[in-house]
């Protein structure tokens, strides 16, 4: 088989080289011993010599590009050989220079190489090594982690490098990218993030929005709702980091945020990825904070057929429901016209609330959050218990609404308004 | 309570849980060798033969598995019997009548009754006792469906939860590492039970999790303190559970942090650690993790008895802040 060109480790303390100069091309002849290329490291510039005889092709990596330690350079084909389909995965071969790792008796067992068929594009998706946390992040935010160093060992991607990556690209992500984002207010200054809640869209900050005063607000459409496209959540951190990802290609860098039910999980997990970017968080009966939440609810919302089987649930969400009006049942209905959004709608209940049960806890968001926090509940919450409020760190502001239930910035506009402008001082 | 920051040691606490017991159920009764008028190869059934006299505090033959035995049908006619071994070495003695009668009898009678057993096993190396008198068993009790398998770690806990054990239908194995003994730790007073199930996080932290168990709780802390100076924040749990494991408290955590060491004392081969671990890669945790699990368990050899080597045999202090490092700065 093919030999393989690859960037040597010549000293210890190296992880990647830069390609210095190319001493042949594609097609040249080589024999074993012959300098085919130059390398630059922090310490020094070195020659390598081709270790077999043959013909170079596949000659890949510019003069001038770094690259790790271990990545395949090129090809030496002997007479008859061709470029093979695919390189072989970089960690499972060993290069000469390379000293095996020291084991000690506590020492863990080398990782498995990682070889996953991602389905990336761009640079071979076999040679690639990055963490679960890093898959999952770059999954969510729309990162070809092919196209990332990575700071770890042998160039493991990890989560820092596609956070960094998240950050560096406001242009970038695909997932979030089709995101619904309205400009309720367009002003100067740190905008104040809206997220909706499970069934609803941004339409329904408009009350809320016109009590606020002074300041940019932005709505955004969750995955699955509103206008924002049909996508797989496969967890509640991928719902964030698509919101995330549309916030960074709108070149929004700080905001104030506030999140209904859904909304507040999302923005719970939103604290946890991007909270140096947060001024102030909002959570509005937010779910996230404990188990329970009203299957029936949640099923009857997917299930719903017309109107009239829609009213019912959604009356829930009320305590007073008289003010569940003809226009709100429409409403939530179109949401659930489209069979693809009525899809995305339950493949997203059944992965976040699988049996009427909450699956992801974010309590431990709010541990160490350093903006001023505060939680909003309606005493007569039939949707997600005020009980969820209860035990959370002391810097945490809680105020419970007297005769409100799941809706408070409907059913009591006033005060969600007036709280959330102290936030925002 | 009065006197809130009383203080016993882990021996002590042990000693005022069995006195306890017995004072508040005359069912429940102790067996092992030497625990009379000896008080017990550490001490720890001390006088108790003087207050409740030698039909409750039996001196029983150098027969593991005679002993097991009488402590297995005497649970099954309703009594509440403790059985300490010297050693929990010798439980490799007495294995028939804890794994194929304790732990099935419940099952292959339908649920029509139970053994309501407690073992003592003083365990753990570091009191150059060499390898027959120094390992850590508890994961072979732990493989054993039909046991309830602890590991307290503080005095406190030992009493709580030595208390529960007694109090449970089913046998529980109760594992007290042997250098904990002379810890001290504030311990209430009075009667109270501790769960078995329930895993208790020591210190919290953010960048790596350290799942560990009995004296390693200890170790554990102490590494977190150093690292800390170094910015990195270190999340202790205690696992107090073998069986059952309280997995959600791990897995909440190893999604927070994203890291996860699990520092044991038994062999690291097919241990404590190594349950952890595949619990975790199989959970909702996975996706969160970003660095390769470690795992710091005892070497793969029977312990030394040479002191130096014993030390070197089981993970220390050093050995724990150097993972702590390897794993939050990414050089796995």
């Amino acid at each position: 088989m093919a030999t393989e060109v690859i960037m040597p480790r010549v000293d210890m303390d190296m992880t990647e080289g830069k390609i210095a100069f190319w001493y042949v091309k594609n097609g040249d002849a080589v024999t074993k011993g012959q300098v085919i290329f130059e390398i630059e490291t922090d310490k020094a510039t070195m020659e390598v010599d081709a270790p077999v005889t043959g013909t170079i092709d596949g000659i890949q990596g510019a003069v001038g590009e770094s690259v790790l330690v271990g990545t395949n350079l090129g090809w030496i084909l002997a007479a008859g050989e061709s470029l093979p389909t695919q390189t072989p995965d970089a960690t499972a071969q060993t290069t000469p220079q390379t000293e095996p790792e020291k084991v000690t008796a506590f020492d863990a067992t080398p990782a498995a190489a990682t070889n996953e068929p991602a389905a990336m594009s761009g640079a071979d998706p076999s040679a690639l090594r990055a963490t679960p946390l890093a898959r999952s992040l770059a999954h969510a935010n729309g990162i070809d982690l092919l196209s990332l160093p990575g700071s770890g060992p042998n160039g493991r991607v990890q989560g820092a490098d596609v956070m960094h990556a998240v950050r560096q690209t406001p242009m970038g992500g695909d997932a979030g990218s089709d995101l619904h984002l309205n400009w309720i207010v367009r002003a100067e200054g740190i905008p104040l993030v809206l997220l909706h809640g499970f069934g609803a869209d941004q339409g329904g900050w408009r009350n809320l929005a016109a009590q606020i005063k002074g300041v940019a607000i932005i709505g955004i459409d969750l995955p699955n709702h509103g206008k924002s496209g049909s996508s797989t959540i496969g967890s509640l951190d991928d719902v964030a980091a698509a919101v995330v990802s549309r916030l960074n290609r709108e070149g929004v860098k700080e905001f104030h945020l506030l999140g209904h039910s859904l909304g507040g999980a999302t923005a719970l997990a939103m604290a946890e990825m991007v909270s140096s970017r947060l001024r102030s968080l909002t959570l509005l009966a937010p779910a996230g904070l404990g188990a329970d939440i009203n299957g029936g609810f949640i099923d009857g919302l997917c299930r719903a057929n017309s109107e009239a089987s829609l009213k019912p649930w959604l009356a829930e969400l009320f305590h007073d429901e008289r003010l569940l009006s003809s226009s709100f049942v429409a409403t939530a209905y179109k949401q659930l016209e489209s069979v693809q959004k009525r899809e995305g709608l339950r493949a997203m209940a059944k992965v976040l609330m699988p049996d009427g049960t909450q699956a992801t806890s974010k309590r431990t968001a709010l541990e160490g959050l350093a903006v001023p926090t505060k939680v909003i509940w309606g005493n007569d919450d039939r949707i997600i218990p005020l009980k969820h409020a209860q035990g959370l760190p002391g810097r945490v502001a809680l105020h419970v609404l007297k005769n409100v239930g799941h809706l408070s910035y409907i059913e009591a506009t006033d005060d969600v308004a007036a709280l959330l402008m102290e936030q925002m001082r | 309570m009065s006197n809130e920051m009383r203080e016993l040691s882990y021996s002590q606490a042990i000693q005022e849980a069995l006195g306890l017991a017995m004072e508040r159920d005359e069912r429940v009764f102790l067996m092992g060798e030497d625990i009379g008028v000896y008080g017990g190869a550490f001490q720890v059934t001390g006088d108790l033969i003087h207050r409740f006299g030698e039909d409750r505090v039996m001196d029983t033959p150098i027969s593991e598995l005679a002993g097991a035995g009488v402590a297995v049908g005497a649970a099954l006619l309703n009594r509440r019997p403790v059985y300490e071994f010297q050693f929990s070495d010798f439980a490799a003695l007495a294995m028939e009548q804890i794994v194929n009668q304790a732990a099935k009898i419940r099952f292959m009678l339908g649920g029509k009754t139970s053994v309501p057993l407690v073992m003592r096993f003083p365990c753990g190396s570091g009191t150059g006792a060499a390898a027959q008198h120094s390992q850590s068993l508890e994961s072979w009790f732990a493989h054993v469906p039909g046991l309830k398998v602890v590991q307290p770690s503080t005095p406190a806990d030992a009493k709580g939860m030595l208390l529960a054990a007694i109090e449970d239908p089913d046998p529980v194995m109760f594992f007290e590492h042997k250098l904990l003994y002379k810890m001290k730790g504030h311990v209430p007073e009075g009667y109270y039970t501790e769960p078995l199930n329930q895993a208790k996080i020591r210190r919290q932290g953010s960048d790596v999790t350290i799942v560990a168990s009995a004296i390693m709780v200890h170790k554990a802390l102490e590494a977190a303190a150093i690292v800390e100076k170094e910015g990195i924040s270190v999340e202790v749990i205690d696992l107090r559970s073998l069986r059952p494991m309280d997995y959600s408290t791990l897995i909440d955590s190893v999604c927070k942090t994203t890291r996860l060491i699990c520092v044991y004392e038994g062999t690291k081969q097919f241990g404590i650690g190594t349950e952890v671990a595949a619990a975790i890669v199989e959970s909702a945790a996975f996706d969160r993790l970003d660095a390769p699990i470690i795992r710091l368990g005892g070497a793969d050899c029977p312990l030394p008895y040479n002191p130096e080597l014993e030390k070197a045999a089981v993970p220390q202090v050093p050995n724990i802040v150097e993972a702590i490092r390897r794993s939050v700065k990414g050089r796995i």
